[in-house]
């Protein structure tokens, strides 16, 4: 590892290895003019309405039924439009959404201790290492306080003071007390609040809900998004849906990792359908992963699963000093054995650092110098200690239950150790990815009527997000932005324009239907988990934490004939007229198998660090992440040319006018 | 967790197969070997699975999506308990170190009229959406709503309302009860928003209304056995459901049907 | 108020929002419950009456004599028909849930099922109704109608002689057997019927709750040591 990195510098003056075509396209954000504070307003304004009587014969097509699907599908139906909504899971009110624990941020300044739009903007813009766009982020500021205003009208029981006022905490970080939240259940809660509006409309006959339904592409008719393909689930029937315009609320694509802290469904493929219809692929290899996750504990696990990161408010995190100590309890390791090494290399902020510095330091820690703790897996011990004793000893048992009791359960029960008595291990877990279908303001694609929506989208978190922040966009975007932004579109549309008998959907009907009769026909040997597990090693072990311009080159071959022996020895069993689960992982699979090699081209290409994005090659001596603002202050958008052709980029340039660039310093 | 490799399992699984809703079932007996008992049971499904593929047999169905106990896909029968032994626990966090090596395990679906099996062990719970959907929300549209602090909400109504709201809409209610009744479902999401001044204005119409589908979905009417409180994976409290029939009581008095 | 500010309560006229609570699955919940307090207060008073035949033959005839002459006769006749509705309506409304339920449930059921929190009493709650209806018809018979045993003539004042109707009932043994299980089914009913009907009638209280269990239960097993008190004294003490 050591010596990659040291020739991966030597190398680095040399031209980078990837050869990628520039596209012509021109990547109009349609970033309102004027001051930032008035460009949301004033947007509102100059867009185009449609008249309310018409509204009804406009139909929307929402995929998903996330924090940001349901809450655009509720949102549009209640002002009056045609919904169809479109959900894998057996019912709505499962999207991954729902396992958010922390909290949502929202610039109320009920504190009263100096929060405001404009900081919550700042402190977004510099989270993400000054790699998003201003305006954006700046809207979904100020729409933070009228989502907890919209959510404490349907019912959602934020935690209150004695008082009866919302109880706030800090989260993440933050300086202010910011963050809204609902037990640890947040995320749960904002969800069935928006799931319970989506109902309304569904009973109301105005949403009419599809479960069990996966989305397989995307119809263009005329260069505009105006119907999508999808499989049922249930029964194996592929069905055209036509639509005036088609949003993706289809979330993030954290199981490219295959370990994630993902729900087990979560896929690219609406999104990698776009693609290759020609939506451009905003900033994909800007991943989040999380530092407080339950380690992995054998080579069958599925799942990781993340604990709250507010854990590091009062634990101590440290791995032993000397390697041979790493396989004694923590007990037998003595005090001045021990390495803070959090606390040792950031000494302002300690425990408390971002998620993605926090992360880096554990794989130092760990990969890097081999000084892991907890079981050996694959030969490796991934695993810091996260330690409470101090705490508790300062501050009593009673006042830590108080604080985590629920969190020290969950990991009793997942662990079967008791973080009361014996240090927590923790590792780093992917849990979000920053980047997602390029948008412009009106958060609509590249494509016409493609609009994309909640983490599906790469706008408001630039390389890195913070915590509280993810419920924050999603409900932004599907209660207060697509509401306004959308009519600007369908108001120059003519409606139900294209019928399903259309050529472009027959087209692509034939294309779904084929795609699955090949995976069918197949009958390899090999199960879609397998290939995927081998995908997820690959890219966690060359495009997670730590990356390099080597690395990310071999990964690109191994991805390569990985896909190559898939579509020859992939083992889908069963047919396409029952429920057939083997066919569904091996479709996504398939997807993840092309779009793992995107990340890893997005990835090589970053001649920098910036946020969740750490390039090996590009780092201060004492090994911070170091961005390279002249050469790459721009978001990537990538667009589909071809199976075999390699992508092409267009850019963005990301322009600071309200924040001045700066080096993030928590030292 | 003491290093070197865990001691793992080998266990005799009955699996409930039935390829879809039109066709009969028959349980299956499956060896599942090598079992570590750090898995989660879901994950031991998956060994099974992959087993299976290997021997060139379709694998068995369950319903399972976030695996950390929340999102409510998950279900399963197992010897005879939702969600398997461990109070509080979804089978999705339910590890195999509650087994031991050499057990017998019956799986099965969930078993209501208002539940029918889909494929193998995943049944449609669309019904519970459907009672949702009858009535379990406030009616106020997006945008317009009043600052969220303009209302102040007594610690004790929001914490009942919390405790209520925790419902994950798993279904081992309607499994664990005798007479497959929706009570605790329903119930919750009632009390959730009657101990809330934003559900107050609909509350005995929601009773009504959400109760009234329940028995036209075909779920059966609570006797009072609280099997479902014990199965509740979030533990939901029965007083949800006597906070329930006063509502619908008190909705037919005043005839609150509108 | 003025005409155009009256509240219009519901769309639906009384008689048929009535029938719909009837119909619903909660609505004959609550009739159960209902019902089942006022059978409940019948058992209370019934045996408070009979224990009167511990004081001798004078207090508990003059009771009966009491009891026929309510109302100038027609008293006795009323609480029979009103005993009569309840009970009736009782046993329709909790054949009709068992129907619905046996229903819900669906066409296959499980191979393996636990109980985890319910008891036998709850379980059987059908059957322990059907055996206590089968015996309350044996017991009017038996007391009220004749044709079981034969009844004695009238006391000296010209009472019907309840005391030693009863006296020389229960010296038979296969009666007393009768009217021991009868009981025991009837305190099995009672134990789980006292604890649900509170809840059925949408009371719940973290301390009343509990509180009105075990004051249930309490009660349940007073009834039973009262009623089968009579017999099984007679049967072995008295002479």
């Amino acid at each position: 590892m050591t010596a990659s990195i040291t020739e991966s510098i030597a190398a680095k003056s040399k031209k980078s290895p990837v050869d990628y075509p520039l596209s012509d396209l021109k990547l109009d954000a349609k970033v309102p003019s004027g001051p930032l504070e008035q460009k949301w307003e004033k947007h509102k304004f100059d867009s185009k309405l449609v008249n309310p009587a018409n509204k009804r014969k406009y139909t929307v097509l929402v995929v998903g039924s996330g924090l940001a699907g349901a809450s655009a599908a509720s949102t549009l139906a209640e002002l009056g439009y045609n919904v169809h909504c479109f959900c894998f899971q057996d019912s709505p009110r499962r999207a991954h959404s729902i396992a958010a624990q922390g909290g949502i941020n929202a610039a109320k300044n009920y504190q009263n201790d100096g929060d405001s739009v404009f900081r919550l903007f700042y402190d977004t813009i510099k989270g993400g290492d000054f790699r998003a766009r201003e305006a954006n982020v700046y809207r979904l500021a100020l729409n933070s306080r009228n989502i907890i205003d919209q959510c404490v009208a349907q019912g959602v029981p934020f935690a209150r003071e004695y008082g009866g006022q919302l109880a706030n905490r800090s989260f993440g970080g933050a300086q202010v007390s910011r963050t809204f939240y609902a037990r640890g259940q947040t995320g749960q809660q904002l969800l069935l609040g928006a799931y319970s509006s989506l109902s309304r409309m569904i009973e109301a006959g105005r949403v009419k809900m599809h479960t069990r339904t996966e989305m397989l592409d995307l119809v263009l008719v005329d260069g505009h998004a105006k119907g999508i393909v999808t499989r049922n689930l249930t029964n194996g029937k592929v069905e055209r849906w036509a639509g005036d315009a088609v949003l993706l609320c289809t979330g993030g694509y954290g199981n490219v990792f295959y370990l994630s802290t993902n729900a087990q469904g979560c896929n690219v493929t609406a999104t990698y359908r776009a693609f290759k219809r020609g939506a451009a692929f905003g900033n994909p290899c800007y991943t989040q992963i999380h530092p407080t996750c339950i380690p992995v504990h054998g080579d069958d696990q599925s799942k990781l699963t993340l604990m709250s990161e507010s854990l590091r408010n009062d634990g101590r995190i440290w791995v032993p000093k000397k390697n041979e100590d790493c396989t004694k309890s923590p007990e037998q390791i003595p005090e001045q054995d021990r390495d803070y090494f959090l606390e040792r290399r950031y000494p302002a902020f300690g425990n408390l650092c971002p998620r993605d510095i926090a992360s880096r330091a554990a794989k130092v820690a760990c990969d890097d110098e081999g000084r892991g703790v907890g079981p050996e897996v694959n030969g490796r011990r991934l695993g810091v200690f996260l330690d409470f004793s101090k705490s508790i000893a300062e501050k009593g048992r009673a006042e830590i239950e108080g604080k985590y009791g629920n969190l020290f359960d969950m990991y009793a029960k997942i662990t079967a150790e008791d973080p009361y008595k014996t240090p927590m291990r923790i590792y780093p877990a992917v849990h979000y990815t920053m980047g997602g279908l390029w948008v412009d303001y009106n958060l609509m694609s590249n494509i016409p009527g493609l609009f994309v929506l909640g983490e599906a989208n790469f706008s408001d978190h630039g390389a890195n997000r913070l915590g509280a922040s993810a419920l924050m966009q999603g409900l932004s975007d599907g209660y207060f932005v697509i509401p306004s932004t959308i009519a600007g579109y369908l108001a120059g549309q003519k409606p139900a324009a294209a019928p399903t008998e259309h050529a472009a959907f027959k087209e692509v009907d034939g294309d779904v239907q084929q795609r699955i009769e090949r995976l069918l026909a197949i009958k390899g040997k090999r199960s879609p988990r397998s290939f995927h597990k081998a995908l997820g090693k690959i890219m966690w072990d060359e495009c997670g934490m730590a990356r390099s311009e080597q690395g990310l080159a071999g990964a690109i071959e191994q991805i390569k004939a990985l896909r190559a022996e898939f579509w020859e020895n992939v083992a889908v069993l069963g047919d396409n007229d029952n429920m057939n689960v083997s066919l569904e992982m091996a479709g996504r699979v398939a997807d993840f198998l092309e779009f793992g090699e995107l990340m890893c081209l997005d990835a090589l290409h970053r001649n920098e660090s910036c946020g969740g994005h750490f390039r090996a090659e590009f780092q201060t001596e004492d090994g911070e992440a170091l961005r390279n603002d002249d050469e790459f202050a721009y978001a990537a958008a990538w667009l589909h040319r071809g199976d075999d052709k390699t992508p092409a980029l267009a850019k963005e340039p990301l322009v600071f006018e309200n924040i001045k660039l700066a080096q993030r310093s928590y030292k | 967790m003491a290093d070197g490799s865990p001691k793992t399992m080998t266990l005799t699984l009955h699996v409930w197969r039935q390829k879809n809703a039109r066709a009969a079932g028959a349980f299956q007996t499956y060896k599942a070997t090598g079992v570590s008992p750090d898995q989660s049971f879901l994950e031991m499904l998956d060994l099974v699975n992959e087993d299976l593929i290997g021997r060139g047999q379709e694998p068995i169905a369950f319903d399972h999506d976030c695996r950390e106990g929340i999102c409510g896909m998950c279900s399963l029968m197992i010897n005879g308990e939702p969600h398997g032994p461990e109070r509080g626990t979804t089978t999705c966090q339910l590890h195999m170190r509650h087994f031991h090596d050499g057990d017998e395990i019956v799986i099965e679906p969930w078993r209501a009229r208002a539940f029918p099996v889909v494929r193998d062990l995943v049944v449609d719970r669309g019904a519970f959406d459907r009672l949702i959907q009858a009535g379990g929300y406030v009616s106020v549209n997006a945008g317009g709503a009043p600052d969220a602090n303009s209302v102040p909400i007594p610690k004790k109504e929001a914490d009942l309302a919390m405790d209520a709201a925790a419902c994950i809409g798993c279904g081992a209610c309607v499994a664990a009860c005798p007479n497959a009744s929706a009570m605790l479902f329903v119930g919750a999401k009632m009390s959730q928003l009657r101990h809330l001044p934003q559900g107050k204005p609909e509350q005995t119409k929601r009773a009504l209304n959400m109760l009234n589908r329940a028995d036209k979905e075909g779920f059966g009417a609570c006797r009072n056995h609280f099997e479902c409180e014990a199965a509740c994976p979030k533990e939901i409290p029965r007083r949800v459901m006597a906070e329930a029939f006063r509502d619908y009581v008190t909705a037919a008095v005043n005839r609150d049907d509108g | 108020m003025s005409e155009g500010e009256r509240v219009v309560r519901g769309a639906k006229p009384p008689l048929e929002v009535v029938i719909d609570f009837v119909r619903s699955s909660v609505g004959a919940k609550v009739i159960m419950a209902v019902t089942g307090l006022a059978l409940w207060g019948f058992v209370i008073g019934h045996l408070v009456g009979n224990l009167q035949i511990f004081q001798g033959p004078e207090p508990l005839n003059a009771y009966g004599e009491m009891l026929h002459s309510l109302g100038h006769g027609a008293g006795l006749w009323v609480v029979r028909a009103a005993l009569l509705a309840i009970v009736l309506s009782h046993i329709f409304f909790g054949l009709r849930l068992a129907a619905m339920n046996r229903a819900a449930r669906g066409p296959v059921g499980y191979r393996t099922k636990q109980s985890l929190r319910t008891n036998t009493a709850a379980m059987t709650m059908a059957v322990s109704g059907i055996v206590i209806l089968a015996f309350i018809v044996f017991h009017l018979f038996h007391f009220t109608i004749g044709g079981i045993t034969e009844l004695p003539p009238l006391d000296e004042k010209g009472r019907t002689d309840v005391f030693l109707m009863v006296f020389q009932a229960f010296k038979t043994p296969w009666i007393v057997v009768v009217y021991v299980v009868g009981q025991t089914l009837l305190l099995s009913h009672l134990t789980h019927g006292t604890v649900s009907l509170w809840q059925s009638l949408g009371l719940h209280h973290p301390v009343w709750t509990p509180a009105l269990r075990v004051a249930g239960r309490a009660l349940g097993v007073s009834i039973f040591a009262g009623n089968i008190g009579i017999p099984l004294a007679i049967f072995f003490f008295w002479k």
